[in-house]
Formats: structure tokens, sequence, C-alpha cells
């Protein structure tokens, strides 16, 4: 979002949270397939599509959603590019909507680039686990995706596309935030995202090899010296905030799942069988838009506006959607993001 | 011809999603493709743009707000609005 008109009031904490008709951005789950084997796929992707949408049952959800006035739709998946009709499906939204694409981006050539322009898509968040070459091709499991990696962003950005890098912090990549940092400002990207890593699909079950310390996290994203060129999104201490009463999210099977982050937890109903803002109105779903919490960071509340961190991480080490959100140095509560619960270790057998 | 002789409306393919709590808006702008977040003084100058030539838009918001802020304050922080949403293509001469 381009904050061209800076809110006049000082800090979110001064304004009460709205309570939403329906959300601020929806995030399809297109695909649940994808070329390439990384270690740290929340999805678990697989090659073949199984039970997932049709073309005319995303066509017609998306007219659902324009129908009912929604403005921000985010494409992720598996890869979206690996559907064979996304871009039937972009080009079916025609700009009625503002699109940005959660993508591997290996597969953006300079035409597809001049397509997605022309398709009024707005930025593309393109994942590197790693900023260095040979990492991001060991944890893809495919040689040469970084190169191709950058390929594509280089064509997105010539096109006028933005683009934001994406890095799931990990041990594999947290002693080298800044080479993010760097390669946005070396290719003209604007911004960096350092996303957490969740206990999710193959990155649940690579844990051990991936996972560091609370202390290790903070440590990386201090270390990070970012030009005036790049802005560096990050949701640590202080800006945990819980994100879940202004987002939305459906699987590729159509379910209502809230964020792609509580995709195994939750599941608020098939937009086949109803309205999707019916499903928005599901009790539990109400309950995370609430910031029902035990406890809750000050610093945090006060730049999110909001109660409670993460619901995804908070469930996901305690158990309960009401738990402090562990990822938060503040409310870690003695919690070792090492180790992972008895209860996620057992989805790995 | 000066942009202050002409009539400004809210341009047609932009989409406003109001928030009314928070007291402003975002816009969706398709033909270069972002979502802008609209504060409440650019909210309100939006709404003000409802097809009325530019002088009347002027006088109702420094009328609005000037009794709050003061004339002068009201008319600086609409002309400083009004440039940045026309050069976004949020609002359009609308004849």
């Amino acid at each position: 979002m381009n904050e061209l008109f800076r809110p006049e009031k000082q800090g979110l904490a001064a304004w009460p949270r709205p309570k939403l008709d329906k959300p601020f951005k929806l995030t399809i789950c297109v695909t649940q397939t994808c070329s390439m084997d990384c270690k740290l796929c929340y999805a678990d992707c697989t090659n073949k599509p199984e039970n997932e949408l049709t073309t005319d049952q995303w066509k017609a959800f998306i007219d659902e959603l324009i129908d009912e006035n929604f403005l921000h739709i985010f494409f992720e998946g598996g890869e979206p590019f690996d559907r064979p009709d996304f871009e039937e499906l972009l080009t079916y939204i025609d700009r009625r909507l503002y699109v940005a694409i959660r993508t591997h981006a290996v597969g953006i050539d300079e035409a597809r680039a001049r397509r997605l322009k022309e398709m009024g898509v707005g930025r593309l968040y393109v994942d590197l686990f790693s900023a260095e070459p040979d990492v991001q091709d060991e944890l893809t499991a495919t040689p040469g995706s970084y190169d191709r990696a950058v390929a594509g962003m280089r064509n997105a950005l010539s096109q006028g596309i933005n683009v934001t890098i994406l890095g799931i912090l990990s041990r594999r990549n947290h002693e080298n935030l800044q080479e993010y940092v760097d390669l946005a400002e070396a290719i003209g990207a604007d911004q960096v995202g350092v996303l957490r890593l969740y206990p999710l699909g193959r990155a649940r079950k690579n844990w051990s090899e991936l996972s560091i310390s609370a202390d290790e996290m903070m440590n990386a994203l201090n270390s990070v010296r970012v030009p005036k060129s790049v802005q560096l999104m990050q949701s640590w201490h202080p800006k945990d905030g819980n994100c879940c009463w202004q987002n939305a999210a459906v699987s590729p099977a159509g379910q209502s799942i809230g964020c792609p982050y509580l995709r195994e937890y939750v599941d608020f109903g098939s937009i086949l069988e109803n309205r999707f803002l019916d499903t928005w109105d599901d009790p539990l779903y109400r309950q995370l838009r609430e910031s029902d919490v035990e406890e809750t960071c000050a610093d945090c509340s006060s730049t999110q506006g909001t109660l409670g961190g993460c619901r995804s991480t908070a469930y996901a080490f305690h158990g309960r959607f009401t738990a402090s959100d562990p990822y938060c140095i503040h409310n870690n509560q003695g919690v070792d993001l090492n180790v992972l619960p008895q209860r996620l270790l057992r989805k790995n057998t | 011809m000066s942009f202050r002789n002409a009539s400004y409306a809210k341009t047609p393919e932009v989409v406003l999603r109001p928030f009314a709590e928070w007291g402003h808006a975002y816009a969706f702008t398709p033909s270069e493709p972002d979502i802008i977040d609209l504060n409440s003084t650019a909210f309100y100058i939006v709404e003000l743009c409802d097809g009325r030539p530019y002088g009347q838009i002027e006088n109702e918001f420094i009328e609005t707000v000037g009794a709050r802020i003061g004339s002068d304050r009201a008319r600086q922080q609409f002309q400083s609005g009004f440039e940045a949403l026309l050069e976004r293509n949020i609002i359009s001469a609308s004849e």
C-alpha cells in the first residue's frame, strides 16, 4: 500500500480498530502445485493438482468479490504461475481489483512480464530463501533457481511492476540478511519483507534444520542497514501485530482459512457452499479478529493497533488461539523456538 | 486553461473503500495499479469533488475545515491535498 497521505493521528493505538464488514485483503491460494521442491514450503506442494477449484469456480468467486466491493486480492500457492489457467484468471479480473502475486519468479520471462503489466498486476512478492545463489538452489532443490528468480524480478521491474523480495528468516540466511537489502537496491526493488518461519508443511518437517532462536532472529534483524531506496518490512517486536482483523484467505480447494498461515488449524467453510462473507462470520473467525488474548505486548499493540501478535504462531506453540505469540521477545514466555511441540511433530509422521 | 477553471470529480474507475471509524479511506487506482491510504483530509476533498468547479470545492473545504484550524492553514492543506490527488489521478477534471 502506498501511504500518499499519512494518517493524521499519531500511532495506531489512538484509533479504535474498525469492525470490518469485509476483509481489506483476501488471499487466494490458487493452487497447491509447484515445480520446485523447497525445504521451507508451507503448502507441502505437489506436482499434480488435487481437488482444486476449476477455472469457472474461481471466476465465479472473483465475481462475488467484485460484487461485494472487495479491493485487494493477493494470489499465492503453491506457485500460481504453475497453474495453467492463472493468466486467464488475471485477465478475467481486468483491473477490477488490485492484484498482488506471491511467486518464486523463475517463470517471469520478458513476455510474461509484459503481459502482467498489461493485466494490471500491482506488485510481485518474490520468495528467495537465501540471497546467496548456491544456498537458494539447494533449498529449492532446483539448480539455477536463484539466477532465474533474479532475472524474473528484473523483467518485472523493467516493465514497471513493483517487486518485494521476501526472505523467510531461517538458519540458512540469518547471518546474511543484509544481502537481501543489497540485492533489492542493486536491481531496483523498493521493498524487502523478512518473514518468520512457520511450522507448516515441509518447513515443519525440516524445522530442526531451519529454525533459529528468538535472540538470533532479533540480532539478524537489528544488523541490517537499510538504504533510503528500500523499505524493510518485518513483524517482530515491536511490530508483532494480530492482522486477522483485516485479512482472509481461501485454500486451493475453496475452504475459507482466514490466513495462509492458519491453513492447518482452521476451516471456516467452503466458498462453494457459502457466500464468502458468511464464512467471515464464523464464530472462531470473529474471535480471532476480536484479539481475545491472554497477554499482549504494549509496544507491539501501540504500533499495530491490535492486541496479541500472530495467532498462527501463538496457536502453533501453545495450542490455544488466545495464547501469547512467542515470536515477540516480550511475550516469549521461555518458549524455545528451535523446538516444536510434540503435537506438531506428530503431524510429521 | 488553468486547473482552477475546471470542475472536478472522483476519477470514474477509481474505487474507494471508506473506513468510517478511522475517518479515512483506501483508494484503488486501476490505471496505475496501487492502493492509496487517504487520510481524512484527502478523503474529504475527494468527497467534495462531485463535479463542482474548483473554486466551490476550495471554498467549502476552507469554510468547513477553516473553522477548526484557521483559513490560511485550511487553504494550505487543501491545495497540497488537491494537487496530490490530481497527480495520482484519484480526482480528475470532469469535463
